[in-house]
């Protein structure tokens, strides 16, 4: 942990209390169960992994939507997570999010320069005509016409709607972004458009970057460190290169093998090793290796006993009793 | 017929909606063959007319729709003004589709094993004691475990992977020659889509019935389809064997396609720092707003004053590989 980190994020844990089993026993949801990372300042950290493995309950805890069950939460050197009120409202103008679906983030009833606004009037930054002066600068840097804030949502495609949404999270000037799936929902030309504008603002503003998504290209192509989640858990956790080259978790294989590419011949998947069944349920998961149930490499120590991250040098920690050990049954992994 | 002859053709189709103030061609003068046994990956961003084409076929267009010129012929038969008692036996007996979200297009009310059943009391005449039986089998082929006590679930009680699993269950219950698949993967996990695409390319083997695959992703075309056409704004641009468009795209718009396409590099290959993506500058014109010549012309590097004034034609650059560009050399014929 160096002073350049933008964001320090220590054990946290997000469980939701969901009602009682028959039988009166509490269930509660593990949808974060201890994750350490962060951020240095100017990088893009990179979240992976499936639809339920708690990605997006990472970035609602660190926006302070959804409670934190446990740990901390450090913006430079203020503590985010004990924030109550005031004080939390005043931090605020440092981290703001950028959501994966561009129609429902935006309010129809309001015209794009007040959506842009809106963040520095909550918070009461500058005068009016101030406000309106950076929604018209920030109206640009994403590359749209000044003048478009006179123009409602409806009037925008969903590439533009997503550059809004871009617009207002920097209105505030923020420190950090917190962005969930912000391409998912997009067409691949209009994908294109924004991962290019978020690295060249993330240039020119020095922006620093939690990104969420479930795909590994995409993530690859933005990111500098990635954190590949499962069931609430990170399972391996490496500089970007180096998880690309050198992936020691079964789990991180299983999603590299399933990756589709313009370039594969017909039928290459069904050649792959591909991951059978789904994750097991975060209500009630297993005491051992929560990934053993689907790992093809599993023994059971694996199912006895819950695996470290373990250190294997320059910041690549892997979660697995057997890393380093196993043979990956990616052929490009082999070679390197 | 012979095997050779197309199971699907669509000629010159046009589809044109009807508005307050005039009409708005969505569809423009689209062909599409599927051969037998053969997968048509069907590619084009939000809005460029890839569902209209298939609801036509289905005859399902929303109303304000009209087919307003082009032939549909399913296995010979000329389908376009075929009566809507004879669309309703082709409907879920020989063609079937397979829908994006498996929550929406599954009734919550009924069990699975009831929905599955219905189509194939529906249309097949079974008894009821039969069509369970079937809709056992068909749990069974898309390798749901337990089937035979899943078929009493409700469908918010399975994942999304296995819903859509049903739904291709459903799809394939009265051995249908045509399946229309509208985005089947693209609101599930990585893992849970190769899972779904194995199990779709062992069910073509199967029963070989054709299947058309409507997609954003030129990563799905690459693993499942054997024919490709691509769509902008209305128009088919780009048609021919898969491998001949994904090595060698000759539109504009299709190679513009490809390299906005992030890619995985593993191993030495994700040694360097990632290579620029490449993005297709401006977006799709609005319907109703269409350019005077190509519709790609705003949008593309090459276009000249003669593409921005006059349609461009289909021009053959390889062996049943055409794009519609001015711009595209055409096949030289030894």
């Amino acid at each position: 942990m160096s002073a350049d980190d933008i964001l320090r994020v220590n054990g946290l844990k997000v469980h939701f209390d969901v009602g009682r089993k028959p039988g009166g026993a509490r269930r509660v949801v593990h949808a974060v169960d201890g994750v350490d990372f962060h951020v240095t300042k100017g990088t893009c950290f990179g979240i992976v992994g499936e639809s339920g493995s708690g990605k997006s309950t990472i970035a609602q805890a660190i926006m302070r939507l959804a409670p934190i069950t446990d740990g901390s939460v450090f913006l430079g050197n203020q503590q985010i997570s004990g924030l109550q009120g005031d004080s939390l409202r005043a931090a605020r103008q440092r981290f703001q999010m950028v959501f994966q679906d561009p129609f429902s983030s935006l309010n129809p009833r309001k015209k794009a320069r007040a959506a842009i606004r809106e963040p520095l009037d909550l918070l009461e930054i500058g005068t009016p005509s101030e406000r309106d002066a950076v929604a018209e600068e920030m109206l640009t840097a994403v590359g749209l016409h000044r003048d478009a804030g006179r123009l409602f949502p409806h009037q925008f495609s969903g590439g533009q709607r997503q550059r809004l949404c871009i617009a207002r999270a920097l209105a505030s000037r923020p420190d950090l972004i917190v962005c969930d799936e912000p391409v998912s929902a997009l067409d691949v030309a209009i994908q294109a458009q924004i991962l290019n504008l978020l690295r060249q603002l993330q240039a020119d503003m020095g922006l620093s970057y939690v990104f969420i998504s479930h795909d590994l290209a995409v993530v690859q192509y933005i990111c500098d460190d990635v954190g590949v989640m499962y069931l609430g858990e990170f399972v391996e956790q490496a500089p970007v290169g180096k998880l690309f080259q050198d992936a020691k978790h079964p789990y991180t294989w299983s999603l590299m093998a399933a990756a589709l590419s313009p370039e594969a011949e017909r039928g290459a998947l069904a050649k792959r090793p591909l991951l059978g069944g789904e994750p097991p349920s975060p209500t009630d998961p297993p005491s051992g290796c929560r990934f053993a149930a689907r790992c093809p490499f599993a023994t059971d120590k694996c199912v006895a006993e819950k695996p470290a991250l373990r250190d294997f040098g320059s910041g690549h920690r892997v979660a697995c009793h057997f890393a380093g050990e196993l043979e990956p049954p990616i052929p490009e992994l082999r070679a390197a | 017929m012979t095997d050779t002859a197309p199971f699907l053709e669509i000629i010159d189709l046009s589809v044109e909606m009807k508005t307050e103030t005039g009409t708005i061609r969505v569809l423009d003068n689209v062909s599409l063959q599927i051969r037998r046994g053969t997968t048509l990956g069907i590619v084009g961003e939000s809005g460029c007319g890839k569902s209209m084409t298939a609801l036509a076929m289905m005859r399902l267009l929303p109303p304000g729709f009209e087919i307003t010129s082009g032939q549909i012929i399913l296995d010979g038969e000329d389908i376009t003004r075929a009566s809507d008692a004879r669309m309703r036996a082709l409907r879920g007996n020989d063609i079937s589709m397979i829908f994006q979200e498996p929550m929406t297009s599954l009734n919550p009310v009924f069990t699975v094993g009831d929905q599955i059943a219905e189509a194939v009391r529906q249309h097949q005449g079974l008894d009821k004691a039969k069509a369970e039986q079937r809709a056992i089998e068909m749990l069974k082929s898309v390798q749901i475990p337990g089937a035979e006590a899943r078929l009493h679930s409700y469908p918010h009680e399975f994942s999304g992977g296995m819903r859509q699993r049903v739904m291709i269950a459903m799809a394939l219950a009265c051995q249908p020659r045509l399946i229309i698949a509208d985005e089947p993967t693209t609101a599930l996990d990585v893992t849970v889509q190769a899972q779904i695409f194995a199990l779709m390319r062992e069910l073509q083997e199967e029963t070989g019935t054709a299947i058309m695959l409507i997609t954003h992703d030129l990563g799905a075309v690459a693993e499942l389809a054997d024919d490709v056409a691509v769509f902008y704004s209305g128009w088919r641009i780009e048609s021919g064997p898969a491998a001949s468009i994904l090595r060698n795209a000759s539109h504009p718009y299709t190679s513009g396609l490809m390299s906005c396409t992030p890619r995985l590099r593993l191993g030495k290959a994700a040694a360097g720092g990632a290579a620029d993506l490449r993005e297709i500058a401006g977006m799709v014109p609005q319907l109703g707003q269409m350019p005077q010549g190509c519709r790609f012309a705003p949008r593309c590097a090459l276009a000249d004053d003669h593409c921005r004034s006059a349609v461009p034609p289909d021009v053959g650059v390889a062996p049943a590989h055409s794009a519609k560009c001015w711009k595209t050399e055409a096949e030289v014929l030894a």
